[in-house]
């Protein structure tokens, strides 16, 4: 399993849905039906594929704040220059916590 | 929409990020974007939060997580030859009939400011092609 320092999340009401984040780190960020980014955690990096769009059933999470990734430290460039070329400016970075984490549900 | 379960550091939330030290080395800054250079520098400046903002086209929120995200130790410089992702967003929204103001609204920038990202996305490819064609020549 990947070492992570940081988590990062998607707020889904401010996405534009312009998929750069998923071009620059299609590791941690994937495109939902409706058209909107959310965050993952790939079993490459992680063991366990999860997906945070609020679906049901193993292998999804909760959305928005709540639907907070860990970030593989392989990632971290990627990640960050998601964020700031986002349009939306929807990515948040977070140091990585371990009770968010527990607190996610999955 | 507030984030009840994430944390505070790097969150709109927290308290404004101070000006950044004019004392910063910046020949270690090598290893960052140049947004975060330009940003980092205009800050040392003096340059106010929101005036970066406006300068750059971000909220003062974003620009504020820029400063932050440039404590983050990264493992390898962001030296690109490739045209970046977002360079060939705009080549593949122009190849599919995209006109520059359109590109330009969607990214929140002026169609003269795609137009330069456009002509940068074709010198990265050019000089992709001539460095391959000169490692192939090795």
């Amino acid at each position: 399993m990947d070492a992570t320092k940081l988590m990062v999340w998607i707020d889904q009401d401010l996405c534009t849905g312009d998929g750069i984040c998923e071009e620059i780190a299609p590791d941690v960020f994937e495109a939902r039906d409706d058209g909107l980014w959310v965050v993952k955690e790939s079993a490459n990096h992680f063991g366990t594929a999860i997906v945070f769009d609020a679906g049901e059933g193993p292998g999804h999470g909760p959305e928005g704040s709540r639907g907070v990734a860990r970030v593989p430290d392989s990632q971290i460039e990627d990640v960050i220059e998601a964020a700031e070329e986002c349009p939306g400016e929807c990515i948040m970075i977070e140091p990585y916590d371990a009770q968010i984490m527990a607190d996610r549900g999955v | 929409m507030i984030p009840e379960a994430a944390g505070t550091l790097f969150q709109p939330s927290a308290p404004r990020v101070g000006r950044v030290e004019a004392t910063k080395n910046w020949s270690l800054m090598e290893h960052l974007r140049p947004i975060e250079r330009c940003v980092l520098s205009m800050s040392a400046e003096g340059v106010e939060i929101d005036e970066i903002a406006k300068r750059i086209r971000k909220t003062p929120d974003r620009v504020e997580s820029i400063i932050a995200w440039t404590d983050i130790p990264r493992s390898r410089p962001a030296t690109r030859r490739s045209p970046s992702p977002v360079e060939s967003r705009v080549l593949a929204l122009l190849a599919d009939g995209e006109t520059h103001e359109r590109i330009g609204r969607r990214f929140r920038r002026s169609a003269r400011y795609i137009r330069q990202v456009e002509g940068l996305a074709h010198y990265r490819q050019g000089t992709e092609i001539l460095s391959r064609n000169r490692d192939g020549m090795d």
